[in-house]
């Protein structure tokens, strides 16, 4: 037994790091967007997209607690992590402020990532807003495999929102872009493009949306496990793509936001209700299977 | 190292006088994936309870000025799971394992004690303090209560003959009467203090930042508050004391000591630095070095005044 568990922890403790990453890069891509490249030797290789980084913005006691940041890209080859973040509080305010050369006290990677089934093909990416930042590690992963097709709906307030679509383009992906206020491609709701897309395939005109391969494959009621489907994004925009794939019986991952203590599984702060009671959103999660998740 | 960081909690030997605080650690995959449990003095496990608990809707954390609000609700897989399944993971990575027990029922506690009394648990800590649960007594908390809290320890004690620690809740209006009681009742060290209870608001939803509403502020916001009420018991009681409360790093760790403490806890730091408790038992080290003390025991209560 008690040879078990240390071969456990042996194996975990190379997995989970807490450190000083150097600061590459820290500049605004976006009004109150932010992108920030962190050089991290050792540990790039093992990051699954979907896991992130417990960051210490600052080293006083207001905010105390540290901030998880999904890991938006990496580069295996360089020791890079890169974090998409935007302004939204004390802690990410004080991220932004940090400049190049400094270090960043970091915790992670932590987190499950997202779960990609060998028998998928057709991907499809659905952000609302900074949910982009890991889904744009995830197209980096899905760009590798040999067959596959790779649709990204975008979604966003507006267009100052709109912060990776050529990433997404230059990986082969296509994109879809959608603005509630139809500052950038088309007027909406990334999740009403996502089921007419679904629904009705060849009734939209835009170019990228019709097309008889991929997406469009999918007829109403019928189980397609060849399409996957990941969301992340605002908690009302994961409850209506979880409604969206139980209805098209898709498969859906979705990537969860929740206050977080600890990170790593110990406080049971970040709990989310699913099926099987509270699990943490920091160690079952952040990426859940949407069908697994309770909606009040 | 030697042993000058050697403390007894009565019949509890320590290797060292810091202990991750209940709830803040994990049992195995939490910090242990990260630092060596062994360095510790111990680790205070999750309270547990006699069957599962779900714990409170979420938003369960919320973060204030220099602290942090907390209302999990004490979720956890009830006893049974805690001894097949937690405790030899805890035990294997750890030199000392106090379990925390918890009830809504005096009972419970009772029995609570009498099972554990059977397993490889290092020694008990008695929570009746514990501010995000209801109970049916008068009080909102059994260790608001002089008579709740002697009866608990009492019951816990003629059921053990393991190390009992009442675990006290600040909020009350004179922390002596409790402490006392709990002594008198046989308790063998005392942990202070437990979370104040609080609530946050956030002004556009105007809801309560918090699903249960209410919570427990913990931090380096309520220091002051735990250091004055060690201070205060530590006159009274011949019995230990474990200082709790916004523990961040070495200063802060000496000062509880000064103040009468004999080992301290180290809780909501480990979410700020996960190596906050080694690097506190490596500060100490040096400190003592510094004031040429040969043991830690010599700094308890010297507060000057």
């Amino acid at each position: 037994m008690q040879g078990m568990i240390r071969q456990k922890l042996t194996k975990e403790n190379l997995q989970m790091l807490h450190t000083k990453a150097e600061i590459l890069i820290n500049k605004e891509i976006a009004p109150a967007h932010f992108k920030m490249a962190l050089r991290l030797e050792g540990l790039t290789e093992k990051i699954k997209p979907g896991q992130f980084l417990h960051i210490r913005a600052g080293s006083g006691y207001d905010p105390l607690l540290r901030r998880p940041i999904s890991v938006h890209r990496v580069s295996s080859r360089e020791n890079i992590i890169e974090l998409l973040y935007k302004i939204i509080g004390k802690g990410t305010q004080l991220m932004s402020r940090r400049s190049k050369g400094t270090y960043l006290d970091i915790l992670g990677p932590l987190g499950s990532g997202f779960r990609v089934p060998k028998e998928q093909t057709n991907f499809i990416l659905i952000a609302g807003g900074m949910g982009v930042a890991p889904l744009a590690g995830l197209a980096d992963q899905l760009a590798t495999y040999r067959k596959k097709t790779i649709t990204v709906i975008l979604g966003a307030r507006n267009s100052d929102s709109i912060v990776c679509a050529k990433e997404f383009q230059e990986i082969g992906a296509r994109v879809i872009i959608v603005t509630e206020d139809g500052s950038k491609g088309h007027r909406g709701l990334a999740t009403t493009v996502l089921s007419d897309m679904i629904e009705q395939f060849d009734i939209r005109k835009t170019p990228p949306v019709i097309k008889k391969k991929g997406i469009g494959t999918i007829t109403i009621g019928e189980y397609a496990p060849e399409v996957g489907l990941y969301a992340c994004g605002p908690l009302g925009m994961l409850g209506s793509v979880a409604k969206i794939a139980r209805q098209y019986k898709i498969q859906a991952q979705g990537s969860f936001e929740e206050r977080m203590g600890c990170g790593v599984g110990a406080c049971l702060g970040c709990a989310i209700k699913t099926r099987r009671g509270y699990e943490r959103v920091c160690k079952e999660g952040p990426v859940f299977d949407l069908s697994d998740i309770v909606w009040d | 190292m030697g042993k000058e960081l050697e403390v007894n909690i009565g019949r509890l030997k320590l290797k060292n006088p810091v202990i991750a605080a209940s709830g803040t650690f994990g049992y195995e995959q939490g910090y242990q994936d990260l630092i060596d449990a062994r360095e510790l003095g111990a680790v205070v496990s999750k309270s547990i309870t006699l069957k599962p608990y779900e714990g409170n809707p979420p938003p369960r954390i919320c973060e204030t000025t220099a602290g942090m609000l907390n209302s999990i609700g004490l979720q956890n897989e009830g006893v049974e799971d805690f001894i097949a399944d937690k405790l030899p993971a805890l035990k294997a990575n750890s030199l000392k394992v106090i379990v925390s027990i918890a009830g809504k029922r005096q009972q419970d506690y009772r029995e609570l004690a009498k099972i554990l009394d059977k397993t490889s648990a290092d020694a008990i800590e008695v929570n009746i303090s514990c501010p995000n649960v209801e109970h049916k007594s008068s009080a909102r908390l059994f260790s608001q209560d002089p008579a709740d809290t002697a009866s608990i320890i009492r019951s816990v004690k003629r059921q053990t003959n393991k190390p009992v620690i009442a675990k006290l809740s600040p909020n009350i209006t004179d922390i002596t009467l409790i402490a006392r009681a709990a002594e008198r009742a046989g308790a063998d060290a005392l942990s202070m203090i437990n979370t104040l209870i609080g609530m946050d608001v956030d002004i556009i939803s105007k809801k309560p930042r918090l699903g249960n509403i209410t919570g427990g502020l913990s931090g380096p916001a309520i220091k002051p508050v735990a250091l004055r009420m060690v201070w205060d018991v530590y006159h009274c009681v011949k019995i230990p004391i474990i200082g709790i409360g916004g523990i961040m790093d070495t200063e802060d760790a000496i000062a509880f000591f000064l103040c009468g403490a004999t080992a301290v806890q180290v809780g909501t730091a480990n979410f700020v630095n996960p190596h906050a408790a080694s690097d506190i038992i490596k500060g100490l080290n040096m400190y003592l070095q510094k004031q040429n003390l040969k043991n830690i025991t010599g700094l308890v209560g010297s507060l000057k005044v």
